[in-house]
């Protein structure tokens, strides 16, 4: 007998305790998933879902990053990702092949140029009508880069290189 | 009405298109099912099959396409339904879970724990959809990959599109591309599977409690407990494929169980279905699929009486598993390193090279895990702590179910270390502390939810049996 109400006892204090932790559980992650449902879902209810993605990622300067490749390079294109920022969002092929999905996106490594040459030549001997480049501030385009490509900054060194017949977008 | 509203229905259509594939699959397997074993099972089956089949089409050279996609569900659908009506059996449901269910309704704390239950999968849906794929595996590894592989009509885009190659399993990624195939995915309407393998889960866990001596009001608030896990929340909203490997393995788990208590041999196939695709499901499945089946063998062992029909469970996991692995032993070796790490750990062992520090530094990280509130809530703590107080080493022999989730709950963990400890092999890995940072809490979702079923035990009615 003694030993059963001991295990009662046990049973009840446990679910007391079940009960407190799921509740404080359910606050903790309510609060997060309230932030997250003000400040990211309804702030953004009027995006679309790789604009959203971008702006969870990084944040809003990524986001404006984003929305002014995709302005800026038409869904066909190849874009060269340089890889001159720096910083692994920027950088990562894969990462920025998501968000300019369904464009080809291709990372400039050692093996793209031949011979080492200087990244503006590599540059310029890989251009072409539907290929555009993107660069970050690692990267400073030549004078005469300007001659063959459209240089369209961002902001913060980052920036695209496009074809000269390129309309540019606003 | 909005285009939103009506990608929204779409996306809703193909999630009950895969719930209808698998609960006819579940009732063909089980010849009855009562409906919180449908709604548990349903879609999760279904996804699994139908990205396997994907898998084989597009592995025979067929292109993925609109027409290919909808053919191919429509014929495994069809196979699915004419064998459900075959087999199934005059009770289609239940009698004792839904009974006692209804019985037990009026219990405010089984109705308001499961009101906040559902509240939580609305908003971890809403939010999925809402923050679209955000986390830098779910981009890289499988929303890209699916993306290309739709694009390009054929899974061998994904090796090209995405980070790790053809390497990694492919049952989330295929389940995107399908997404992305019918309908674009714009919303994304593929970040609704991830909710709905969460809900899949809580729903397994109460059944099993419910049919294992707990009170449908304390099996409620276990499942509570585990839906607000603050790891087990995040990823029913983040684009990652953890939650989901869990489901299907403690679904595997507890189907085996089943089997091994009725000693039933749809049970077993049903048990040995989920664990194949689990394989399929995430890298270290196949590790985690041993630790289960390992677990099951010492109950076999211990507990003399209690069959187990083995064939039933293996064909599965020979049928998925194989496919797998043949598939993977014809791509080139950089595509399949990830497999390749255990290989190479194993083969340093067996040479005496063993990494002490690696070993130290892993269990110091998984100690500060148990306490860390941000992942885990207090539910390691707190299910760990039942455990240990309702440890009953006679029980072991007494008590098939318990018996097992113990061993699954310890060959699960110590797998989950293995895997930890075998990146300490790898010549050009991140060092191991970085690495568990980067992977520990998410990949030891599936002991922790083992954990939780073997801890809530200790809650049962006295004098309760398992119900079979």
């Amino acid at each position: 007998m003694a030993k059963s109400s001991r295990a009662q006892v046990f049973k009840s204090i446990a679910l007391a305790a079940m009960g407190v932790v799921a509740l404080y559980q359910l606050a903790w992650v309510g609060q997060t998933g309230v932030r997250l449902a003000v400040n990211k879902v309804w702030v953004n209810r009027h995006l679309d879902a790789i604009s959203r993605s971008a702006d969870v990622a990084y944040g809003l300067d990524y986001l404006g990053y984003i929305d002014f490749l995709r302005r800026q390079i038409p869904p066909e294109a190849t874009v060269v990702d340089t890889r001159t920022s720096g910083l692994p969002q920027y950088d990562s092929p894969n990462f920025v092949r998501y968000f300019l999905f369904p464009r080809t996106t291709v990372p400039l490594t050692d093996a793209t140029c031949q011979g080492d040459p200087d990244l503006n030549q590599c540059i310029i001997s890989l251009s072409g009508p539907h290929t555009y480049f993107i660069y970050g501030a690692d990267f400073t385009p030549s004078a005469a880069i300007s001659g063959v490509l459209r240089v369209l900054p961002f902001k913060e060194g980052l920036g695209i290189l496009a074809p000269q017949t390129t309309q540019v977008t606003p | 009405m909005s285009n939103n509203l009506l990608l929204l229905i779409a996306d809703l259509l193909i999630l009950g298109g895969l719930y209808l594939l698998g609960a006819a699959v579940v009732i063909a397997i089980l010849g009855k099912a009562d409906r919180i074993a449908l709604l548990s099972l349903g879609l999760g089956v279904g996804a699994g099959i139908l990205s396997w089949s994907m898998f084989l089409a597009s592995w025979a050279g067929i292109p993925l396409t609109a027409g290919t996609v909808l053919g191919l569900y429509a014929v495994l659908t069809v196979a699915g339904v004419i064998l459900a009506r075959r087999t199934s059996k005059t009770e289609p449901v239940d009698k004792l879970i839904m009974a006692s269910l209804r019985g037990e309704l009026d219990s405010r704390l089984t109705r308001g724990s499961w009101i906040l239950i559902v509240l939580l999968i609305l908003a971890a849906a809403i939010l999925g959809v809402g923050l679209s794929y955000f986390g830098w595996d779910d981009i890289t590894n499988w929303a890209l990959k699916a993306y290309g592989i739709a694009l390009e009509g054929s899974i061998f885009a994904g090796r090209e599109w995405g980070a790790v190659g053809l390497s990694y399993p492919m049952n989330i990624t295929l389940l995107i591309a399908l997404f992305r195939i019918l309908d674009g995915n714009l919303l994304p309407g593929s970040k609704l599977l991830y909710p709905a393998f969460y809900a899949a889960l809580l729903l397994g866990c109460y059944r099993f409690w419910v049919m294992h001596g707990l009170k449908r009001w304390v099996a409620s608030l276990c499942s509570l407990l585990l839906a607000t896990t603050p790891i087990i929340f995040t990823h029913a909203y983040m684009g990652y494929t953890n939650l989901a490997f869990t489901f299907y393995l403690i679904m595997g788990l507890i189907w085996c169980l089943k089997s091994m208590e009725v000693r039933g041999t749809r049970e077993a196939l049903l048990g040995g279905l989920m664990l194949a695709v689990g394989l399929w499901t995430r890298p270290e499945g196949y590790v985690m699929c041993i630790a289960v089946i390992v677990a099951l063998v010492l109950g076999s062992i211990l507990r003399a009486q209690a069959s187990y029909h083995w064939l039933a469970a293996l064909i599965p996991l020979a049928l998925i598993g194989g496919s797998w692995f043949s598939f993977l032993r014809m791509q080139p070796a950089s595509d399949t390193a990830s497999y390749g790490l255990v290989g190479v750990a194993w083969r340093g062992m067996l040479a005496g090279q063993i990494h002490w520090s690696a070993l130290f530094t892993i269990l110091r990280f998984v100690a500060g895990q148990v306490l860390r509130f941000r992942d885990w809530g207090f539910v390691p703590a707190l299910m760990g702590g039942l455990t240990l107080l309702g440890f009953r080493p006679n029980a072991l022999r007494r008590d098939t179910v318990y018996g097992i989730l113990l061993f699954a709950t310890l060959t699960i963990g110590l797998a989950l270390l293995g895997f930890q400890y075998v990146v300490a092999y790898a010549p050009a890995a991140p060092g191991v502390y970085e690495w568990l940072s980067l992977e520990f809490s998410r990949v030891g979702m599936p002991a922790v939810v083992s954990l939780t079923l073997l801890g809530s035990l200790s809650l049962r009615e006295k004098g309760s049996e398992p119900r079979t």
